[in-house]
């Protein structure tokens, strides 16, 4: 198996979770109740917190587990415009995250105003244009910092800035799942926003964790009431096990990421330049903007991304079409087209995505099977098209 | 425990059929009843089958309503045959019900089946109309339209007093009219034409069409979702699923034949190989999801002509159905929400910008001898694979 679709899940890493099934047996107490070996789970619970605040450069009372990134977006989305007052807007990317973009659309039809962020050519957010665009009586901005599907890194600190500038009082949310392995990962703890949202499964860590990180004194309504757990903000009982694998996987990738994140950008330039020699591949960048290198969005001219990603999957190597969270989806081809690809090229979009256990070797035979499909399918589809 | 009387309408027409129908309708009971790990028992009651059910109302009625072949059923009181005590014990019975009911009219209906009781059935509905009368003096008789209509089966095994009649599925039991093979895509109407040939008495098992890697596995996983699905609608243990790959036909057709009749050349592909399947495994006939004019490959000259070319017998259960009432049963069966699953089948795939809607079947025949057709057909076996679903 080539697994190269580490973006929509990555591997729960080895290294990292050695101790993790003794955790798993011995701390099964509930972290609310009121004994010694709740109390001991509530301690480890606390100490985890304390290494994801450190991480981004928060105290540990800013930090929110939740089930998911999707909760951690629908609670931010979904707290400020319940508080909307009339008039007041939301601003978002035209490439966010389902999770982002279908939130805003559901509010919508309860009468929240949606302003879309322009982007340029090249797909970064036009800031130039911003405070055009961004009604005065916006409430909340909310952007994706590393595109799921194309790897697109935002210009965030000059975008953070200028919001500020010109928008004080608009509430910034970055949707930071796909950023640990850019460049903007080691700035984001040092940036100006107000919430931020990370998953524990796209790091290597289990499903069912999510960060949600508030900076103090920015007020949230929780989704879910019950239990007072999350200083009332996100009800139910923690989510024990996965916040704990998800603490150990970030303390070791925290002294590996440098490493790592070399061994992807090797990865990264291996396909730029061999998909640049594969006949009737493209590879969707743009020049002048910024990717993260664990995100490899290619197309080919005639074959759909779909019948790459079957043939692909049949020979066990398996991609995404533009985004996993998304395959399903008829509106699947939302963000490639808002980044200025047509129809045929962003159904044609096949999507590799690495983590550190990827192999240069992978990653060649990744490159010689496009090449094989490209000869054996591209002449009948190429035939198909003309007709 | 509850006893319910089953009748079964338009099944008791058939003349010197009517006891093969019959038995196979109490095996289609019975194998439900097993299939589904029921406490449930049928056996023939002279013209109606007596079910003995241990389950709650709800799972039986429920069970007797899906089973084709089933015109109503009736939950019924039994009372051993001695019309006095029937007398003596009616009036109880019927006062445990009026309350929930409420009642102001009411006629009684009742069935001499055994003819050696010695009063006829209008002077048993007298007497035993007189008898509630007397005893419910706030009701009243209501020949046309009752608000409860007490039905009395005088049977030699004793008397089935009910109260209520329940519509079943209606059709007939399933195998009755022999054996079909359903073409099931991912899409909306083959799933619906399928439950209708199995309502109308036809054991129908599936065939689909793949075409790796232009389709995929999501696309398949549908289809034995869908299957599954509609298997369940019906009484049968188990049904089989034949999964054809026509990837190198699909390639031939695209490489070699006019571009406006590949939908066509693709449908004579898998018509003449599910015929050729029918005719090895014992099918009586095809079923398609065809719908008349829905889109170009179903106009009456596409279908028609495919018809010529293919061979076989297909039957088209949906032909005069508007999408609307396809989408409303699909909605019921609970296909619909399966079949919108937008993985791509292999109908969908290389479909020509201008399909051909009156095509020439001369032409439609010279293009299908293009397509190495008969040689797929000698080695269908390596294309093949079958599974239970």
């Amino acid at each position: 198996m080539i697994y190269l679709d580490n973006a929509a899940a990555a591997p729960p890493l080895k290294e990292a979770l050695e101790s993790f099934q003794e955790t798993l047996f011995s701390c099964y107490a509930n972290p609310s109740s009121a004994h010694a070996a709740g109390f001991r789970i509530s301690a480890l619970m606390e100490e985890m917190r304390s290494r994801v605040a450190d991480t981004l450069g928060l105290t540990p009372s800013e930090i929110i587990f939740t089930s998911g990134a999707t909760e951690a977006n629908n609670t931010v989305l979904q707290s400020f415009t319940s508080r909307f007052k009339r008039g007041e807007a939301l601003a978002l990317s035209p490439i966010e995250h389902a999770s982002i973009e279908n939130t805003a659309r559901s509010l919508e039809q309860t009468g929240t105003r949606i302003h879309y962020l322009p982007l340029t050519p090249e797909g970064e957010t036009d800031i130039p244009r911003l405070q055009k665009v961004l009604p005065p009586s916006c409430a909340l901005l909310s952007i994706i910092a590393v595109n799921n599907e194309t790897g697109i890194v935002q210009p965030l600190k000059a975008l953070i800035a200028e919001v500020r500038r010109i928008r004080p009082e608009t509430l910034i949310h970055v949707d930071a799942v796909q950023s640990f392995w850019s460049s903007l990962w080691e700035e984001l703890p040092l940036l100006d926003w107000d919430f931020l949202t990370l998953s524990a499964h796209k790091l290597h860590a289990l499903k069912g964790t999510g960060i949600l990180a508030a900076r103090k004194g920015r007020l949230l309504h929780p989704l879910l009431n019950g239990g007072g757990q999350e200083r009332g903000l996100r009800a139910g009982t923690e989510n024990i096990p996965g916040i704990i694998a998800f603490g150990m996987v970030l303390q070791f990738l925290n002294k590996k990421r440098k490493t790592y994140c070399r061994h992807m950008t090797q990865l990264e330039e291996y396909v730029l330049s061999a998909a640049d020699k594969l006949a009737e591949y493209h590879i969707n960048r743009r020049t002048g903007a910024v990717y993260s290198p664990h995100i490899i969005s290619l197309r080919h001219e005639f074959i759909p991304g779909a019948v790459l990603q079957n043939a692909l999957s049949e020979q066990g190597i398996y991609v995404s079409t533009g985004s996993a969270c998304s395959d399903k989806n008829k509106k699947s081809l939302r963000v490639l087209k808002a980044l200025g690809y047509d129809e045929d090229q962003a159904r044609n979009t096949i999507r590799a995505s690495f983590s550190p256990l990827s192999s240069m070797e992978e990653i060649r035979a990744l490159i010689r099977a496009l090449e094989d499909l490209g000869e054996s399918l591209g002449g009948l589809y190429r035939k198909a098209r003309q007709q | 425990m509850t006893d319910y009387l089953v009748s079964y309408g338009e099944l008791a027409l058939k003349g010197k059929n009517r006891r093969f129908f019959e038995k196979k309708l109490l095996q289609m009971i019975k194998e439900r009843v097993q299939r589904d790990h029921l406490k449930i028992t049928a056996s023939f009651l002279y013209g109606k089958i007596l079910v003995h059910s241990d389950e709650s109302p709800d799972t039986t009625r429920s069970l007797l309503s899906q089973i084709f072949g089933i015109a109503a059923f009736r939950p019924v009181y039994t009372f051993p045959y001695d019309y006095e005590l029937l007398k003596e014990r009616l009036p109880a019975l019927l006062a445990a019900s009026m309350e929930t009911r409420n009642p102001h009219t009411f006629r009684i209906t009742a069935k001499r089946a055994f003819k050696l009781f010695p009063i006829d059935s209008m002077a048993v509905a007298r007497d035993l109309g007189s008898l509630v009368l007397s005893r419910f003096p706030g009701l009243k008789v209501d020949l046309t339209r009752p608000d409860m209509e007490i039905t009395v089966d005088i049977r030699s095994e004793g008397f089935f007093v009910s109260l209520d009649k329940i519509k079943g599925a209606g059709g007939f039991p399933e195998g009755s009219q022999g054996r079909a093979l359903l073409l099931l895509s991912g899409g909306i109407d083959s799933p619906v034409a399928g439950y209708l040939a199995m309502k109308r008495g036809l054991a129908t098992d599936f065939v689909t069409f793949q075409a790796p890697p232009f389709t995929g596995e999501g696309a398949l996983n549908k289809v034995r979702e869908l299957a599954g699905v509609i298997r369940s609608k019906g009484s049968r243990r188990k049904g089989q699923l034949y999964i054809v790959n026509v990837a190198t036909l699909q390639k031939e057709i695209i490489a070699s034949c006019k571009p406006e009749y590949a939908t066509l050349l693709l449908r004579v592909v898998m018509l003449k190989t599910a015929a050729a399947l029918a005719h090895v495994k014992g099918y009586d006939a095809l079923i398609t999801g065809d719908s008349l004019g829905q889109v170009a490959s179903q106009t009456i000259r596409s279908l028609a002509a495919v018809d010529a070319v293919a061979g076989g017998f297909t039957l088209r259960p949906l032909i005069g159905y508007d999408k609307n009432d396809i989408m409303a049963i699909a909605e019921s069966l609970g296909t619909m929400e399966i079949s919108n699953r937008p993985f791509q089948d292999c109908c969908s795939l290389f479909v020509p910008e201008h399909p051909a809607t009156k095509p020439e079947e001369a032409l439609l025949l010279s293009e299908s001898e293009k397509l190495p057709l008969q040689s797929f057909l000698d080695g269908l076996r390596d294309h093949l694979s079958s599974e239970s679903v």
